[in-house]
């Protein structure tokens, strides 16, 4: 159901709306005009596979079962904290080996997500920090929008890296086809084939980062009427992108005049560590006393809901300046000299053995230093018959010992193994 | 296909504009909602140890649904697999099932045939790579299948699989056909795999056929092909193909076994059952843990009960604590996981209805579950938790279903729940054919009442799904040990030990024994806690690691092990059979010494000996509870015993004095210690009692004087009077004491001989007194030296008799000393002829 809120927002004028375009929008696309060429295009993102190496697809498929079943499913009879989240966490890791030429290019690079809804302005802003003009696609549509990455490069340059772990270059024409024009014609998307984007710009100032554009959280605003699960698959897909990212910026559009409470919702979900920079976009659109009023706002529900805040600043996409401050720039060299990304899945995995390796280490001395006291109270009683209970107990304990070893055992040798597949992996320079 | 018509067709095939979901669909997705976000958290918090496989194995669930959501024609069909040249498939259908000539065109995407009356024409739908339902004209299907590859275009990306729809194909099936050019990572192929009835490889080679093996994995198939090529790739496969291999039919007799399997009932495709059957581990686990802390707080308490104070039951009350807590922590984190079970269950439940109201159009469930395999583990997994409502559910929807075995459920049911079942139902169980798991299962958990033989135990086994109950690992490792495989045969039985079948311990004891090649050694088995093992290393290990060996003792002891209780009563009873009387006054060494009663008592009731009644007799002596010491002592036939009773009789402890029973028991002893002299006095006594002599006058008088102070002072001479003064204090006077003191110091000491004497009596006196202090009954032993020695001594010193008082007391220092062999000087021994 549409709410009155989001009606508002339905009026902004950089929302997608069909009824807008017209043929003559594409004519200087010349995937837009020229079948041939949108075929061939269509093709460089789902080219034929009858080369593509089973070996490889077998590789992924053994370390992605190594992952998902084998790292926790050996370890049956350990109680870890926060088993079923880690198994949540491992099933989509296993993904990530089929992005792998993605994650080389941002490997040790701290990403900056940028998150919002849809109608806060993400795309804009970017393009306006980056002093570009349309280097972003800004009316892109959130179900087949893409994830895109601007990195500093030499050149100007667009790969589009597709789910079967291609990389394409793409020409500037072709990255607008793909992300939008072709769904304003043809209703066609590609989400399901196009990991993300990655753009290299000279103007990107920050050697160290990495912009994240990601696709507005909620566009229930944009397409009211629908069903509240829609908006949930596209938070979903909002939500796996930024849940990876090592700090984050959360653009809301100042005419909201506060922080809405999904925002609030989406942001307490996505569990950052770093504190999150909080810019009220479209900050042309008030006046100098409700700019500050609304920061006052906003600070003060952010703080009541326990996020952690670097700042609440504001900004004008229109104008490229901030309001009064200079946070952004701030952050974004705090972020710059604390450069670490959390993207490496090889990193990540070593993390996460380490983890439960430790726990079942502390889990094995809390057990022999228990099951060793029990040894010296049965040596130590006389009355054999009334200490059943406590042999019980002991018995018990040497059980818990036994099994912990066993699975820290077995943990070992799966972690060996799935060292060895992902260096047989990587070794073949994939 | 026109470049511009190709162009339609992708964007009709890549159309990302957002459908609205439906009734079902959203339903579905809520229930991922609360499994990915609410379960999870659930399982976090609480102390499920195995809570990845719950959610791993909770996501293949929902994928394996989101299939049918996909495609839900194929709701209630069987699936049969064909692995084929989509051009050979016609033959192999034969002329019933027409297989259009347009399908043939199409390189790799699988081709679904399925039976659907209503539908007048063929209809083909494309399933997407988004998993939409796309209907397709043949035109398109030739474009997609065979001329999108042209313009380079990955059709098998876009495409999942084509389903054709007929009124010719048949109604319960889904056939499915798969070809060599698939691609290697198609999504939905291995559920199609793991859910078939059967999966055909066709094949007019060997080699095409060794293959289609190799993509297949580890599936079992069967193989069609013409006669002649059947017995050539007979020939040609190995032995490993061959067991992956269930059978091989000829073309035209295939027909025939897909119509078979058509007129059975329909697949069931509701999942609560999957689910529930999944989210009930957790729930089996908790009650598991709870039971369990529940009986250890019952034994703890009961140890505690009857431990006397000290450490061992503060330990045993700390234990009770933290059990207690646990076993708390356990039912909040029960209680927890209920909630969101049920939730689960209903919201699981709601979909389930909608996506049947959907498919079928109209309101048809009334049962939750459906009469599977699966609902026969739930069943199962109910009963262990001792859940009997819910069992009871489980048995009334297949009672609903007309299940073949409900009357079979119910009655394990009752047996479960402690009712008797009648003679009736045990037969029917019996005769029942066990080649259903379920059967088999309830037959195995019944070996106990219907005695069945070993060997169809083994028979059966196989039978079981999957092993997981005691019993059924104890059958399998008994299987395993026929076929000598005694590793796997000692893993099983630790499985089943591991379960609380504890005849599986000693099972692995005896294998261990006897295969050494099983690989388990003794230390492994001890800390299993398998008695006999700890008994084993506790007798072995004492001359190497005492500690260890007594531990293990005590644990074998502890789990009652009969020769383990008695190894420890024996060495307790030499450790504290030489309690001394001051010792003895310290509730600590009383405790030890009524333990080591209790532990002899144990023995004794199952197997009663005269060597525990002795012990026990004894060990009551030493507590100064005669009337039980004699008790147990009277009948038994050892020279101690006797001159225990004996003492007992003297003195009249624990019964009523009687000199003659008394110098009975003394004569009974032959040459033990100083029974012969004691005899010989006491029959004096007797003799002097019946001649009414003074001296006994004397005697029975003693007692009664004055009482006066008492130096404690234990020194020379007076060193045993002063003793067994103390020792009678509560019912002596001991103004002899005076007496003797005084007659030391004026007529013993005379600077020669006598003062030899008194030196010699500073040195063994101490000794002396030691050796009487650890007798198993001192006071009488005391009272004997009043009576025989110290008494007379002072009568003579009264009567002023010096000799015969020093003689008195000599002849006392001498039988001491002859009794417990303490040496003196030579030149004493030689002139009072003391012999040791």
């Amino acid at each position: 159901m549409l709410n009155f809120d989001e009606l508002d927002e339905l009026e902004e004028d950089d929302i997608f709306d069909e009824t807008n375009y017209s043929d003559d929008e594409f004519e200087d696309n010349e995937y837009l005009c020229n079948q041939e060429k949108a075929l061939e295009l269509i093709s460089k993102i789902i080219p034929m596979e009858e080369h593509r190496n089973i070996e490889i697809i077998n590789k992924i498929k053994k370390i992605d079962f190594l992952i998902d079943n084998r790292l926790l499913g050996a370890l049956k009879y350990v109680h870890l904290t926060k088993e079923a989240e880690l198994q949540l966490e491992l099933s989509s890791l296993g993904k990530r080996l089929y992005e792998e030429k993605k994650y080389n290019v941002i490997k040790n690079k701290a990403i900056v997500g940028f998150g919002g809804k849809f109608s806060a302005g993400k795309s804009k802003f970017i393009n306006s920090l980056l002093d570009v003009k349309e280097l972003l696609p800004e009316n892109q549509n959130p179900t087949t929008s893409i994830a895109t990455y601007i990195v500093q490069g030499e050149e100007n340059n667009i790969f589009a890296y597709t789910v079967g772990n291609v990389e394409q270059r793409i020409d500037v024409d072709a990255f607008g086809a793909l992300t939008h024009s072709f769904y304003k014609k043809y209703k066609i998307g590609f989400s399901s084939f196009i990991d993300c984007v990655i753009v290299n710009d000279k103007n990107m100032k920050y050697e160290d980062i990495v912009f994240l554009d990601t696709p507005g959280y909620s566009k229930a605003d944009v397409f009211g009427g629908m069903d509240e699960e829609i908006s949930l698959s596209d938070a979903n897909k909002a939500y796996l992108q930024l849940s990876g990212v090592d700090y984050l910026i959360w653009l809301i559009d100042i005419e909201n005049g506060e922080i809405s409470t999904s925002d609030i919702a989406f942001i307490k979900k996505l569990n950052l560590y770093s504190p999150i920079l909080f810019v009220l976009n479209k900050a042309d659109k008030k006046t100098e006393d409700d700019i500050k009023k609304i920061i006052e706002k906003v600070r003060n529900t952010v703080d009541a809901n326990g996020i952690k805040m670097y700042a609440v600043t504001a900004y004008s996409s229109l104008s490229g300046e901030e309001w009064n401050n200079n946070k952004i720039s701030e952050f974004l060299n705090m972020v710059s000299a604390q450069k670490r990304s959390n993207q490496d899945l090889r990193l990540r995995l070593h993390e996460i053995e380490k983890t439960v390796k430790k726990e079942i280490e502390k889990n094995l001395e809390e057990v022999s230093k228990e099951s060793e006291a029990l040894y010296r109270i049965i040596y130590d009683s006389n009355n054999v018959i009334e200490i059943k209970s406590l042999v019980d107990i002991y018995g018990e304990k040497l059980e818990e010992y036994r099994r912990l070893l066993e699975c820290g055992n077995m943990h070992e040798r799966n972690t060996e193994e799935l060292e060895r597949a992902l260096e047989q992996y990587y070794g073949d320079g994939r | 296909m026109k470049k511009n018509e190709m162009i339609n067709l992708i964007a009709k095939i890549m159309n990302e504009d957002v459908v609205s979901e439906n009734e079902y669909q959203s339903s579905f997705h809520e229930l991922q909602k609360r499994i990915t976000e609410n379960l999870s958290k659930v399982l976090d918090e609480g102390l499920y140890n195995d809570s990845s496989s719950i959610m791993s194995s909770m996501k293949d669930c929902c994928d394996d649904m989101e299939i049918i959501n996909s495609i839900p024609i194929l709701a209630g069909k069987k699936i049969i697999n064909f692995f084929t040249k989509i051009e050979d498939i016609q033959i192999v259908l034969g002329n019933t099932i027409p297989v259009p000539e347009y399908l043939q065109c199409n390189s790799g995407i699988p081709v679904f045939l399925v039976g659907n009356k209503s539908a007048k024409e063929d209809i083909i739908t494309a399933i997407t790579y988004s998993n939409r339902q796309l209907e397709v004209t043949s035109d398109e299907y030739i474009g997609i299948a065979d001329e999108m590859k042209e313009v380079s275009i990955e059709h098998r990306r876009l495409v999942q699989l084509f389903i054709v729809e007929s009124n010719k194909y048949f109604e319960n099936l889904c056939l499915c056909i798969w070809q060599d050019k698939m691609l290697p990572d198609h999504e939905m192929y291995k559920y199609f795999i793991q859910n078939a009835e059967k999966t055909f490889l066709i094949g007019t080679s060997a080699a095409k056929i060794s293959r289609r093996m190799l993509a297949l994995d580890n599936i079992m198939v069967d193989i069609i092909g013409k006669k002649n090529d059947l017995e050539k790739i007979k020939s040609t496969l190995t032995q490993r193909q061959m067991e992956r291999i269930k059978a091989f039919y000829e073309e035209n007799s295939v027909g025939k076994i897909i119509a078979n399997y058509n007129s059975g009932q329909k697949k069931n495709y509701l999942f609560v059952n999957k689910i529930e059957d999944i989210l009930l581990d957790v729930m089996v686990y908790y009650t598991k843990c709870i039971n369990h802390f529940k009986n250890m707080e019952r034994m703890l308490n009961e140890d505690s009960l009857h431990l006397p104070e000290g450490s061992i039951k503060e330990q045993v009350n700390i234990c009770s604590t933290n059990n207690r807590n646990q076993r708390k922590q356990f039912e909040k984190a029960l209680e927890n996981y209920r909630l969101i079970f049920r939730d689960i269950i209903d919201t699981a439940y709601e979909y389930q209805n909608k996506l049947q109201r959907n498919l079928l159009g109209e309101e048809l469930v009334t049962q939750m579950h459906y009469p599977d395999l699966v609902l026969e583990n739930i069943y199962f997994k109910y009963l262990k938790m001792k859940d009997f409502e819910s069992a009871k559910e489980c048995v009334r929807c297949m009672k609903d279903y007309h299940h073949k075995y409900s009357e079979i459920f119910e009655s394990f049911m009752k047996y479960s729940e402690g009712k008797t079942i009648s003679e009736q139902e045990l037969e029917l169980i019996e005769k029942c054919p066990a080649q259903e798991s379920s059967v088999a299962r309830i037959q195995i958990e019944l070996f106990d009442i219907i005695r069945y033989s070993l060997d169809y135990l083994i028979e059966i086994v196989v039978f079981i799904s999957d092993l997981k109950y005691a019993k059924e690992y104890y059958i399998y490792a008994e299987k395993m040990i026929k076929e000598a495989e005694y590793f796997k045969a000692a893993d099983f039985l630790k499985k089943s030990l591991a379960e609380g079948y504890i005849p599986a311990g000693k099972r692995l004891l005896e294998i261990s024994i006897e295969y050494p090649e099983c690989d388990v050694t003794m230390q492994q088995l001890a800390d299993m806690i398998i008695p006999d093992a700890n008994f084993y290393l506790g007798i072995n290990e004492f001359d190497t690691d005492e500690i260890r060996a007594k531990v293990n003792l005590k644990i074998a002891a502890a789990k009652k092990h009969e020769e383990a209780i008695e190894v420890i009563a024996d060495m307790l009873f030499e450790e504290n059979k030489n309690l001394s009387l001051d010792e003895m006054e310290k509730a600590e060494n009383q405790e030890n010494v009524i333990n080591i009663i209790n532990l002899y008592e144990f023995l004794n009731e199952r197997h009663p000996d005269l060597q525990y009644t002795e012990h026990i007799g004894l060990m009551y002596c030493k507590l100064q509870d005669f009337k039980r010491a004699l008790r147990y002592l009277k009948d038994v036939e050892t020279p101690e015993a006797y001159y225990q009773c004996a003492l007992m009789y003297e003195h009249g402890d624990g019964v009523a004095v009687n000199k003659k029973r008394a110098l009975e028991y003394y004569r009974k002893c032959g040459n033990y210690l100083d029974a012969s002299v004691l005899a010989f006095k006491i029959s004096d006594e007797i003799r002097r009692e019946k001649q009414n002599k003074k001296e006994s006058d004397y005697y029975k008088n003693g007692y009664s004087g004055e009482r006066e102070v008492v130096s404690v002072e234990r020194s020379g001479y007076c060193f045993i009077t002063t003793a067994a003064c103390i020792a009678l204090n509560e019912t002596k006077d001991c103004r002899q004491l005076n007496t003797l003191r005084w007659f030391r110091d004026n007529y013993i000491s005379d600077g020669g001989e006598g003062d030899l004497l008194i030196s010699e009596y500073y040195r063994i006196g101490p000794v002396i007194v030691s050796h009487i202090d650890r007798e198993w009954n001192p006071i009488a032993i005391y009272s004997q030296l009043w009576k025989y020695y110290i008494l007379p001594s002072c009568f003579a010193i009264e009567k002023r008799d010096w000799e015969g008082a020093r003689n008195v007391y000599v002849a006392m220092v001498k039988q001491l000393c002859e009794k417990y062999k303490i040496s003196v000087d030579e030149q004493i021994m030689k002139k009072f002829d003391i012999r040791i």
